[in-house]
């Protein structure tokens, strides 16, 4: 695969650099020993550096390094057992080797030869010269390689602790930043605006750049895998072949680490539990060698991954009476389940308790655990299975930990951030009687979401006791493992992106905070953690009043997939489908710039491209009723993914989403609109959205 | 010789070695932390640093004063750790002998024994100096 092959540049890139600094360390000792030749420590050094020079060239097959250094650590290895005594020719000859090292290095990296170099005759002419005092030739005057090429030049290693504090100090200055937008609108001075949004730009710029210099190729994450994957078949009797796709797919260094282990995992377990041996695979009519494939990429501001193998797939049967006999679900949900929702059991805490392994012939070592770690960076993990054919897991992950999305609410008057990663949905409580929508049972607290009973954990009681009269107004739908739960606040209050700061020791002991952050105007507020709000609200994982996935299928299917409610410039009614967008935002409009015939506003993973939805689909009825927007200057943006990549689409409101779309629809009466429903009575066009962007006025 | 940064908690003075005083803040806005342990008042930003204000009226087993502001804020630090100590006033900077140093008072409340390292007497009243190890070790 061409993959390997970039990999391996990759690969071959980090060995020029690390090979010109052990180089670098070598003249260093060199001249250090020159001036006091017992001292053994130089001795050593320059025997580590000539060793791993070596063994990585061996590792890419290159001959001539290899000979070299070689020569160079057997002389060294003479040197150190005292067989030979320290004179001014091994000094020369070590150090004409390393020219002669840097010379195939520098050929390396211009042609990807290791060059025209008579390594075999150099080693000839140095060998009797280091050997004895006074034998040998003089040195060739045209010993090659005086310069250093250009990869070691235009690099430069920076410790991570520095990138980690350049980070906290860029976080500082977006919460600055956000401080001083809020400000700038009470400001009286004109020069004021502009100035905070060239601070703003420049800001979103910097941490964009920061940003990306801790990102790392996922390859380096993969290294191992091969090793691993062997090793593991040879072990279990078992053939397998790796394959690797998207190595060059960057992610943030401290990411990287905590998917690590998560990775690992789903890898061994598609090898140890995936494959089957080749006589089984034989049987089935697959070829003795099973295959795992990894794929990273890119999409919509996170990094996908999966992860999936060729094998018999999970045993659902075998999960599901698990299941069963766990009272993970109760025997009526046991019925309904479909395949997917089964697959998904693989997930819960239950099954993956020893014992359960060994008679389940699918997976489930430690998957919650695998799912947890996933989600506590803000990822998620999904997986498929089809009998006989394999099974694949699929991770999103989000591209940095270090600035986060979050929900600010209130309780009591005050705030507190929730980060937005384990949010699926919001639910405006009817205000008054929470009772309409929260009902009770047996004094637990539950929420109707379509059907399904959601758990209900009130922030207020959480964190100052009962209160009668709660007033809470929303509903944070949250997941965080296997567990879902409504948490009610009083109010919405923003959205902002927020930078964790860890609190001090005395309050190490609240699982109920993950840190505290500094918001927009200059307040320290507490983040939520989510799964400490869920241990401190009593959500079970597997609560059978609210079984994660097992009732699910008892609710009444609805019919297609949920929509975003929006209105046009006009109040016309239109919709997407939800996993079309990504977020939604309320922008400034003065913060957008025009950049030829396209508006385009400075966002977090770089600019985003907005499109008008007054431009796309004029005014459709000539008796429109104008709506005064509430606030002429801002817009509410949809971000959604066309083509690959984010694009906002500004409309006037955004109204609410719907989950039951009718079946019976119209044809769209114009470019853009898929279909013409009724929702809510209203007539509602459902968008098209590629047709749309793609239209003569979505790309200009 | 020593010098010794005082402070008050109703009428008693404390005090705490300058070495460890970072800096002092009049009365930084504070957020209440839910379900903390009493003896902290809340937390507070310093320069980009979240930090926590320990009360140490409660600390020392006096009745706070009730007040909504944080009032002034003796920043210490000890080691990596960097916390705020919650005081009612802030007194001089004094010079004591430290071989002239004392043992608290038998009759102090045990509350502040357990966080009281020695006393100091000066000529018109009595400096307990405190352990700021003790403090931070509270949980």
């Amino acid at each position: 695969m061409s993959e390997t092959t970039d990999n391996n540049a990759e690969f071959i890139k980090e060995f020029l650099i690390e090979s010109h600094e052990n180089l670098d360390k070598i003249v260093d000792q060199l001249l250090i020993l020159e001036k006091n030749p017992s001292a053994p420590a130089p001795l050593a050094e320059i025997f580590r550096a000539f060793h791993t020079i070596k063994g990585t060239g061996r590792f890419f097959n290159l001959a001539k390094i290899e000979t070299l250094t070689h020569f160079g650590e057997d002389l060294l290895s003479r040197l150190r057992d005292g067989r030979l005594a320290f004179h001014r020719g091994c000094a020369e000859a070590l150090l004409a080797l390393s020219d002669g090292v840097r010379a195939v290095l520098k050929s390396l990296e211009a042609t990807g030869q290791e060059g025209p170099l008579d390594v075999e005759a150099l080693v000839k002419d140095l060998r009797p010269r280091a050997e004895s005092p006074d034998g040998g030739v003089p040195l060739r005057e045209d010993s090659p390689a005086e310069t250093a090429p250009a990869v070691a030049d235009t690099t430069l290693r920076v410790e991570v602790q520095v990138l980690d504090r350049l980070m906290g100090q860029i976080g500082e200055l977006v919460l600055t930043r956000n401080h001083l937008l809020q400000r700038a609108a009470f400001s009286r001075d004109p020069a004021v605006a502009p100035a905070v949004q060239r601070l703003n730009f420049i800001t979103a710029d910097l941490q964009n750049q920061l940003m990306k210099m801790r990102l790392q190729p996922i390859s380096g994450l993969w290294g191992k895998l091969p090793r691993l994957v062997r090793d593991l078949a040879v072990a279990l009797g078992k053939e397998a072949r790796l394959f690797l796709e998207g190595g060059e797919t960057e992610l943030d260094k401290s990411v990287l680490e905590s998917i690590k282990d998560p990775l690992t995992h789903l890898v061994r377990n598609a090898v140890d539990h995936g494959l089957e041996k080749p006589e089984a695979r034989h049987a089935a009519g697959k070829p003795a060698a099973g295959e795992i494939r990894l794929r990273a990429f890119h999409e919509g501001g996170v990094v996908h991954m999966e992860i999936s193998d060729d094998g018999a797939g999970l045993s659902l049967d075998a999960i599901r009476r698990k299941a069963l006999e766990k009272n993970l679900i109760s025997p009526a949900a046991a019925e309904r389940l479909s395949d997917a929702d089964v697959a998904r059991l693989v997930f819960l805490p239950g099954l993956s308790t020893a014992p359960a392994v060994t008679s389940l012939s699918g997976r489930g070592v430690g998957l919650d655990v695998v799912k947890t770690n996933v989600e506590k960076i803000g990822g998620s993990v999904e997986v498929r299975s089809t009998p006989g054919r394999g099974c694949s897991f699929h991770l999103k992950i989000p591209l940095t930990l270090a600035i986060l999305p979050a929900l600010v609410v209130s309780s009591r008057g005050l705030r507190y951030a929730v980060p937005q990663s384990g949010l699926l949905e919001l639910v405006r409580l009817r205000p008054g009687a929470a009772g309409q929508d929260v009902e009770w049972v047996q004094g637990a607290a539950v929420f109707r979401r379509r059907g399904r009973l959601l758990p209900v954990v009130f922030l207020n009681k959480v964190l100052h006791g009962p209160d009668n009269a709660d007033p809470a107004q929303a509903l944070l739908v949250l997941q965080i493992g296997p567990r879902r739960f409504g948490l009610a606040v009083e109010h919405i209050v923003d959205t902002e992106e927020i930078v964790v700061k860890p609190l001090g020791r005395h309050l190490k002991s609240l699982n109920l905070f993950e840190g505290a952050t500094v918001l927009g105007d200059g307040a320290v507020v507490l983040i939520l953690d989510i799964p400490g709000l869920a241990d401190h609200g009593g959500v079970a994982a597997t609560d059978p009043a609210a079984p994660a996935f097992g009732d699910a299928a008892a609710a009444p299917k609805p019919a297609g997939e949920p929509h975003l409610l929006m209105a046009g410039p006009d109040d016309g009614r239109l919709a997407l489908p939800l996993s079309r967008v990504l977020r939604l935002e309320r922008i400034s409009l003065a913060a957008l710039e025009r950049v030829g015939s396209e508006e385009i506003l400075p966002y977090r993973q770089g600019p985003l491209r907005i499109v008008r939805l007054t431009r796309l689909l004029p005014e459709r009825r000539k008796s429109a009723r104008r709506l005064s927007p509430e606030n002429p200057d801002q817009a509410h943006v949809v971000v959604c993914v066309s083509g690959g990549q984010p694009v906002g689409v500004a409309v006037h409101r955004i109204l609410d989403i719907v989950d039951e779309i009718p079946a019976d629809t119209r044809p769209g009466g114009r470019p853009g609109v898929r279909s013409t429903v009724i929702v809510r009575g209203r007539v509602t066009e459902l968008l098209d959205l590629d047709a749309l962007l793609a239209g003569p006025a979505g790309s200009p | 010789m020593k010098r010794l940064c005082t402070f008050l908690i109703g009428s008693t003075r404390y005090a705490l070695p300058v070495e460890s005083v970072q800096e002092i803040l009049r009365a930084p806005v504070l957020t209440p932390v839910p379900l903390a342990p009493p003896f902290v008042k809340g937390i507070f930003n310093l320069r980009g640093h979240i930090l926590t204000s320990v009360d140490l009226a409660r600390v020392v087993g006096a009745v706070p004063e009730a007040r909504t502001t944080g009032g002034p804020q003796v920043v210490v630090r000890h080691g990596v750790e960097t916390v705020g100590l919650a005081v009612d006033k802030v007194g001089d900077v004094e010079t004591v002998d430290e071989n002239r140093a004392a043992t608290p008072p038998a009759n102090l409340a045990p509350a502040a024994r357990a966080v009281v390292r020695e006393a100091h007497a000066l000529p018109n009243a009595l400096l307990l100096e405190l352990d700021i190890e003790k403090i931070l070790e509270l949980a």
